[in-house]
């Protein structure tokens, strides 16, 4: 039922409608003082909220967690996959940061010796089941890669290429136990046969009998007939023990390589050489001393006691 | 509406303004929000005459105008309870006494409080200000419904209750 008001209902119900007409007007015309009206609430309100929230915000936060609980656990799972996904890209950025460092050990290496290389990645290590210790590479004949070419790292021979196809070589490594090369200790001229025993060290038997060998001498490829399988010069490894054998005919030694034959990603095979022989250019340097640190003490003298100071002491 | 009932009713909802602003506002609400504030204020507009229903409506508006987190012109919201409270005040009769009647009371302020968020809605839209996008303002509406409605036993009986208390005092003395 439709209920009829008095006038002054009407007059009062028109007059508030036309203030808040009118205070629309003014807002929209830019009045500040309609403005600053809510300015002052927000002063007025500031304390109470302040003390709400504080109030308030544990009991909140406690609904809050609830209600986003499916949330929490989806950004969870979806942090914890992205932690994954870093992780990777991380141990593959390092991947790529020790090959790039392989590599360009190895063409410095190259470029050192003038050799022209062709670099390739090890894709398969191949040493456990049949005794023989070699490794795969991912180029082969198309790259110009053929039989007895050397292979090298950026600190020595690594092996030699035993087999060939077009886009794969498998490389017989210096530690395998039927690998031989000859070899020349650095700065002399004795000669001797570096012989793999299928670990990381190897045995060297000098050709002269009369020819020394010590600890810490580097040994250097001998070179082959046409630079195959060896040019001359590649340095190979270091003397660790010197073997004592009396009534012996040679001299023999035990010899660690360079190359770190286990890990080696990246390496490359020489397809030719430019220089003949580069001698011992490319012994590798010796590791710089550690500098150990020096301490420095100053004594200052303390002045002599004058005869007033003794004569204190002296009293008391 | 004399001067005792208007400072009244000013004091209370201005009590309910903030309570609002300083509490109610915090509370993370699964669905959309409640407000208190509307809630109370068609409560209150349940039991009053005609001319008072104006007052209160005018009172409550200028208060939710004063928000300063609104970005709509001062006299948005009294312009808008206004027009709702005259169709209140037109239809109120065949209501009812809602105290004695629940069901009818709730759903009574679900569809003030909604209707009073439409045209609000609907009229911020004819005066060319900013509105939320469709979906949020029928999410917020709903959200707010099922509040109101869900919560209205408990202060629905409460305001009737007060309002009788605040005012026999007067009578009393």
């Amino acid at each position: 039922m439709v209920q009829r008001g008095s006038g002054r209902t009407r007059l009062l119900l028109v007059t508030l409608l036309v203030t808040s007409l009118l205070l629309i007007t003014l807002d929209l015309r830019g009045v500040s003082l309609v403005n600053s009206f809510r300015t002052g609430t927000q002063t007025i309100l500031k304390p109470f909220q302040s003390l709400g929230s504080a109030i308030f915000s544990p009991i909140g936060n406690f609904f809050g967690d609830i209600a986003n609980i499916g949330q929490a656990n989806e950004k969870l799972d979806q942090l914890e996959a992205e932690n994954k996904r870093l992780l990777e890209e991380l141990a593959e950025a390092e991947d790529i940061k020790g090959e790039l460092k392989q590599l360009k050990d190895v063409l410095d290496l190259a470029g050192r010796g003038g050799y022209k290389v062709v670099s390739a990645k090890v894709i398969a290590f191949d040493s456990a089941g049949n005794f023989e210790e070699t490794v795969t590479l991912d180029i082969g004949s198309s790259s110009g890669v053929s039989r007895d070419m050397t292979v090298i790292s950026g600190r020595g021979v690594v092996g030699v290429v035993k087999s060939v196809t077009s886009r794969s070589a498998i490389v017989q490594l210096i530690s395998d136990p039927g690998f031989r090369m000859g070899v020349r200790i650095a700065g002399t001229q004795a000669m001797g046969i570096l012989a793999g025993e299928g670990s990381s060290s190897f045995t060297l038997e000098l050709l002269d009998a009369r020819s020394t060998v010590n600890e810490g001498d580097v040994l250097l490829s001998r070179g082959s007939t046409g630079n195959r399988p060896f040019p001359p010069g590649l340095p190979v490894g270091v003397v660790t023990k010197v073997e004592d054998s009396i009534g012996a005919l040679t001299k023999s030694a035990t010899v660690r390589a360079f190359a770190n034959l286990g890990s080696q990603g990246v390496v490359s095979v020489i397809l030719s050489t430019k220089v003949d022989d580069p001698r011992d250019a490319l012994v590798p340097k010796p590791p710089a001393p550690t500098p150990i640190p020096t301490v420095t003490v100053y004594l200052t003298p303390s002045p002599e006691p004058t005869k007033k100071n003794k004569s204190n002491r002296e009293n008391g | 509406m004399s001067i005792y009932r208007t400072s009244i009713t000013v004091s209370f909802f201005v009590f309910v303004f903030i309570l609002q602003s300083a509490l109610i506002n915090q509370i993370p609400f699964f669905i959309g929000g409640f407000s208190l504030f509307l809630a109370m204020t068609f409560s209150w507009i349940a039991s009053t005459d005609r001319a008072e229903t104006f007052a209160v409506a005018f009172i409550a508006g200028i208060l939710l105008d004063l928000n300063p987190s609104l970005e709509a012109p001062v006299g948005l919201w009294t312009f808008t309870l206004l027009l709702l409270s005259y169709l209140i005040s037109l239809y109120r009769e065949s209501l009812g006494d809602l105290d004695e009647r629940p069901i009818t009371a709730a759903l009574y302020l679900v569809a003030t409080t909604s209707s009073a968020i439409l045209l609000y809605l609907i009229v911020a839209a004819l005066l060319g200000i900013h509105i939320p996008p469709a979906l949020t303002a029928v999410i917020d509406t709903s959200g707010n419904a099922i509040w109101t409605l869900l919560l209205s036993p408990i202060y629905f009986p409460l305001i009737s209750r007060l309002k009788i208390r605040m005012f026999s005092i007067r009578s009393g003395v």
